[in-house]
């Protein structure tokens, strides 16, 4: 039986987007909740600093819309602007709240970097998406990568959502979804209760189900609120979830294929904070 | 011996008949007043009430306790009863100008009625437009907007992308734009690869880049006018939503106050500036937010800054009253007259906003009436002539003094004047009243009618009668005992001794107040129920005990014959005289020792006092009088040769008042003719050209004194006071005295005439002239005239002998 994720340690990736922001916050609030040390880095995009060396390459200005050439001073310092700025971010937030904080500007390819780094941590935060001019609703390249790739516990989170209570568990039967309850319980305030979201497409399975949640509140003493969901209405659910003001969402991340298509379907559509697990994390 | 009749026991007090009295206790006395014998003040302050004019506001003259305030306030208040209840007023924001915010006049209890409305509709409102923009149709909208752009936005993005992938580009964002790249299956090409592309590769990368920019470019463009666009529509969407949302809420209010033009436009303001701010109003987690964290301070900021100016400042409210107000300010500083504004500190800067308008007494007043003391007024800056410009433009222009004499520079506020209707009544003394009419000359224009108080009333039977009722009103008022009779009969003695005179009865109410009290206190510490006249007495006594320390000291030194005074025997050129010291509200009397010299001289009396600056101008002019009266007897046919000197003994604070001359005449009287004057005796009294004897202040005071050194000394049986015939009116003495008088102890001799004083005096006859013009050898009057004329001849005889000697 799998326990919960130990966090000793938390990686947050931070550039200068409003996604980053948010990230920094929940990755502030969780290294107090778990006392856990935070390593803040910046990735100086190697890719972007090619750019200056190649003969060809210019910029179009987002805002004027002019051609610009690209200098690899002039990324330099755009780069450098930009660091200064996530530290300066990182610094504020960490300097009196009595954790250990470090932060690290780095270079190299923006997912290798957070792979590579991520394997010293227990937990990485980043926001779901970057700075590309296509964004839309779409992750962010860098978040889709380490979806397919992370084995840590990843944390998940989008410009404008709020780290907090209530926890909430999308729970199944497995050891996995075990993990997942034994953290939320960690991470649910003293007192509160620990939501838990359970597939309700086969009714005596949610009865099982909810039973063996019941005897494990029981047997943990906590207070838990089980909310059964259909898959063909879970837009509703997903409305309701998007409905708070902050909260946090931990979801297996199985092998299994139709769990894997929930829980994209999760990531794409509710924009609360969620916290991935893997059996392995 | 003279044969003037001193005076008898019955005619040194004035006792109260209490047969007049009706009643046993004051409990039985029921109707209460507030004054007597005030007809004038009365007329005036009915007059000044009811005269709509301008400017016939009242100025209350009197001196202190009289109950000045108390009378113009009830007589406010009784005409106040039958008058309209003014109008309720309330300040609004101005959303044009929000430095003026708009005063508007509401029936009464209409302006708390519509701050509540108001405030109902804030809140209501705020649920509306919530629940207007929280709901699944603003929602899909909304959202469907912004999709709209952001699908265009992307649509053309995911073509570029689509584009620079068929080129194997990578579209890339720099800290300031957006590039591409040449890329493969791992990524980025790095410029090691590119550069081991052929020339051919490169130059269609290079082409390839130029269009996908190009594109990017006219993307870049259109992406501006959209996003305006886009606003443009979720600002619409708001207004059309937030219109609806109010909109009933709005027309209900409207129809509630359909008949107040200002108010209805007040409102019609609100719903315009909801309408037109209603994104301040959306959710706080909205979507289209850049930062999160701004995002939430800014909107909640915002909307609620705007809901605030909504909001009704009720700056009068009659809600409560019935009739008009009456307010009587008791601190009238300039902002507690005219009202002030309020600031907050705001990062660091001073704010004000028509909320933090308060009101002064003038507006609370308005429609009815105002009461301030004079003196209070005057000794606040700015007090007066803030007041006398209400008065003037009529409208209540709140203003801040710091600002108007560019004290301060915060943000401020200049309110819609307010439409000012009053009746104010200053209470103050005369002194200021004379100064003020004096000096200013807007003050007559202003201020047209005095109520004058009078300080006493005439003891008649009836007055007597009014002056029991104010006594048992007093009474009551103070929540004092019952009193009985005889301790009311002692207050109205009392009162007529306070009056120092047997004819007249003080009206100065504190007087009478503090002396209920204090019977009230003596007579609760006797355990008793009901106070009499010994209570009354005790009161008394203690109160002159507490503050007679000085008076004590006084005669302390002349019974240790430090300060010296005879009371036995009989001198040549000495006398008592007597004066009187008033310090804080204790007045004595005290015996001084008067002493005259003569020489030859050209008839001049040196008055010493006056030579060292010691005597003021009326005692001086007594010495002069008493000259004239000497040269008018005696220097007919021979010229005075004598020069005198008079002077106050052992006095070291200055004389003035001329109630020594008479006594100053006795002195040189008796200096002149050798006859020596009885020093058992003390003399009180002015005196005419005519050696007629007038009047003087403070006679029971004079007597008392004196009698109280004999007493300690040990009463003779001889000794008395000279008064004036005309002070006999005035005299309410001492049990004690008049004890001693009935005992034949201590006398008291009415005097008309300075012939009458030197006979009591001497013993000898003062003479009167015979058909030659000649005074009788053994009288005074011959004495002096044959000394007079000894020393003319003296004179004539010296100055021939040195105009002898001469040649």
């Amino acid at each position: 039986m799998l326990g919960p994720i130990i966090v000793n340690q938390i990686l947050v990736s931070l550039d200068n987007s409003t996604h980053s922001v948010a990230a920094l916050e929940a990755a502030v609030e969780l290294a107090q909740q778990y006392r856990a040390a935070l390593k803040g880095i910046f990735i100086e995009d190697i890719n972007l600093l090619n750019l200056a060396e190649m003969p060809f390459c210019q910029e179009v200005g987002e805002h004027t819309a002019s051609v610009r050439e690209i200098t690899t001073d002039g990324l330099s310092r755009g780069i450098f602007v930009q660091s200064r700025s996530v530290i300066r971010s990182f610094r504020k937030k960490t300097s009196s709240i009595g954790i250990q904080a470090v932060f690290m500007v780095l270079r190299g390819s923006i997912h290798r970097t957070i792979e590579k780094e991520g394997q010293s941590s227990d937990l990485i935060v980043i926001g779901k998406a970057g700075t590309h001019p296509v964004r839309g609703r779409r992750l962010g390249s860098t978040a889709q990568a380490l979806i397919k790739n992370h084995t840590k516990p990843l944390l998940l989170i989008e410009e404008n959502a709020r780290f907090g209570q209530p926890i909430i568990v999308v729970h199944h039967q497995s050891p996995l979804g075990t993990r997942c309850l034994e953290t939320g319980r960690d991470l649910v305030n003293p007192g509160d209760t620990l939501g838990i979201l359970v597939c309700q497409d086969d009714p005596d399975t949610f009865k099982q189900v909810a039973e063996n949640l019941n005897q494990w509140a029981t047997s943990s003493n906590s207070k838990i609120s089980i909310q059964g969901y259909k898959t063909e209405t879970i837009h509703r659910l997903f409305s309701m979830l998007n409905a708070l003001e902050k909260g946090l969402l931990i979801l297996p991340h199985g092998e299994d294929v139709s769990d894997l298509k929930v829980l994209h379907l999760f990531i794409n559509e509710v924009s609360q904070p969620m916290l991935l697990i893997r059996n392995n994390s | 011996m003279s044969n003037i009749n001193e005076l008898k026991p019955g005619q040194l007090y004035r006792h109260c008949d209490l047969q007049t009295l009706k009643f046993n206790t004051t409990d039985e006395v029921e109707d209460e007043i507030t004054f007597v014998g005030q007809e004038r003040v009365s007329d005036a302050i009915n007059f000044g009430m009811n005269i709509s004019h301008p400017g016939y506001n009242i100025y209350v003259i009197g001196p202190a306790g009289m109950g000045k305030r108390k009378t113009v306030q009830e007589f406010f208040e009784e005409k106040a009863k039958s008058d309209p209840t003014p109008a309720d007023y309330i300040y609004v924001h101005n959303f044009d100008q929000p430095d003026q915010p708009y005063a508007i006049a509401l029936p009464p209890s209409f302006g708390t009625e519509y701050q509540a409305d108001i405030d109902n509709l804030i809140g209501e409102m705020q649920t509306a437009l919530s629940a207007a923009f929280e709901s699944e149709e603003y929602q899909n909208r909304r959202q469907a907007v912004f999709e709209s752009f952001k699908d265009k936005q992307a649509e053309l993005f995911n073509e570029l992308q689509n584009k620079a992938n068929q080129h194997k580009l990578a579209m890339i964002k720099t800290p300031s734009g957006i590039a591409f790249a040449p890329r493969d299956d791992e990524g980025v090409l790095s410029p090691e690869d590119v550069n081991k592309l052929t020339d051919q590769e490169r130059e269609d990368i290079k082409n390839a880049i130029e269009q996908l920019q190009s594109s990017l470019q006219k993307i870049l463009q259109q992406v501006p006018p959209w996003q305006r666009q886009a606003q443009q529509d979720i600002k619409e969407l708001n207004k059309e939503m937030a219109n609806f949302a109010i909109g009933g809420l709005i027309n209900e209010l409207i129809n509630k106050y359909q008949p107040y033009e200002r108010i209805v436009e007040h409102i019609k303001e609100i719903q315009e500036q909801i309408i037109e701010n209603a994104d301040d109003f959306l959710p706080t987690d909205s979507q289209e937010a850049s930062s999160f964290f701004e995002a939430l301070s800014q909107h909640k900021g915002r909307s609620a800054a705007l809901m605030d100016r909504f909001k009704v400042n009720v700056i009068v409210s009659n809600k409560d009253n019935q009739g008009a107000p009456v307010v009587f300010e008791n601190n009238p500083t300039y902002n507690n007259l005219i009202g002030r504004f309020d600031h907050y500190a705001q990062m660091g800067t001073l704010m004000t906003d028509y909320r933090m308008i308060k009101p002064g007494a003038l507006h609370k007043a308005n429609g009815g009436y105002l009461i301030i003391d004079v003196r209070k007024l005057l000794n606040q800056s700015f007090a007066w002539e803030g007041l006398k410009r209400a008065l003037q433009s009529k409208h209540i222009e709140i203003e801040s003094i710091g600002q108007s004499l560019s004290l301060i520079s915060t943000v401020s506020l200049k309110p819609e004047p307010i439409p000012l209707s009053v009746k104010i009544a200053l209470v103050g003394d005369r002194v200021l009243f004379y100064l003020l009419v004096q000096y200013d000359p807007e003050f007559s224009e202003l201020f047209k009618v005095e109520a004058d108080f009078t300080t006493e009333i005439e003891w008649t039977e009836n007055n007597q009668g009014l002056y029991a009722r104010l006594i048992a009103s007093i009474i009551k008022r103070e929540g004092a005992m019952p009193f009985n009779k005889n301790a009311v009969a002692r207050l109205i003695e009392e009162s007529a001794r306070q009056a120092n005179d047997s004819e007249r009865l003080n009206t100065r109410l504190q007087d009478l107040s503090e002396l209920i009290v204090e019977s009230d206190y003596w007579a609760k510490e006797s355990m008793r129920e009901i106070i009499t006249d010994d209570d009354v007495q005790r009161a008394i006594d203690e109160k002159i005990r507490r503050g007679d320390r000085i008076k004590v000291k006084m005669q302390e030194s002349i019974l240790r014959d430090i300060n010296v005074i005879s009371t036995e025997g009989a001198k040549v050129g000495q006398i008592n005289g007597l004066s009187v010291y008033e310090l804080g509200s204790m007045m004595f009397g005290k015996p001084t020792r008067i002493t005259a010299q003569i020489s030859l001289g050209k008839g001049q009396v040196i008055d010493i006092e006056r030579e060292v600056a010691m005597g003021g101008p009326i005692h001086s002019k007594g010495v002069l009088i008493l000259s004239g009266f000497l040269r008018g007897r005696f220097a007919q046919d021979v010229p005075l040769s004598f020069s005198a000197s008079l002077v106050f003994e052992q006095s070291y604070g200055g004389v003035d008042g001329d109630s020594a001359s008479s006594t100053e005449l006795y002195v040189l009287l008796s200096a002149i003719s050798g006859v020596p004057l009885r020093q058992d005796l003390a003399v009180t009294g002015s005196i005419n050209q005519h050696g007629e004897v007038q009047a003087i202040g403070g006679v029971n005071q004079k007597i008392e004194g004196f009698f109280d050194i004999c007493k300690e000394r040990g009463l003779t049986g001889n000794q008395g006071v000279l008064i004036p015939s005309a002070n006999i009116k005035h005299l309410m003495l001492r049990r004690d005295v008049i004890d001693a008088v009935e005992a034949d102890q201590f006398h008291i001799y009415p005097v008309s005439h300075i012939d009458q004083g030197i006979e009591i005096l001497t013993g000898i006859k003062a003479g009167e002239k015979d058909e030659n013009g000649a005074f009788p050898l053994d009288s005074i009057n011959g004495k002096v005239k044959q000394k007079l004329e000894r020393m003319a001849n003296t004179l004539a005889r010296f100055g021939k002998d040195e105009k002898d000697q001469g040649e």
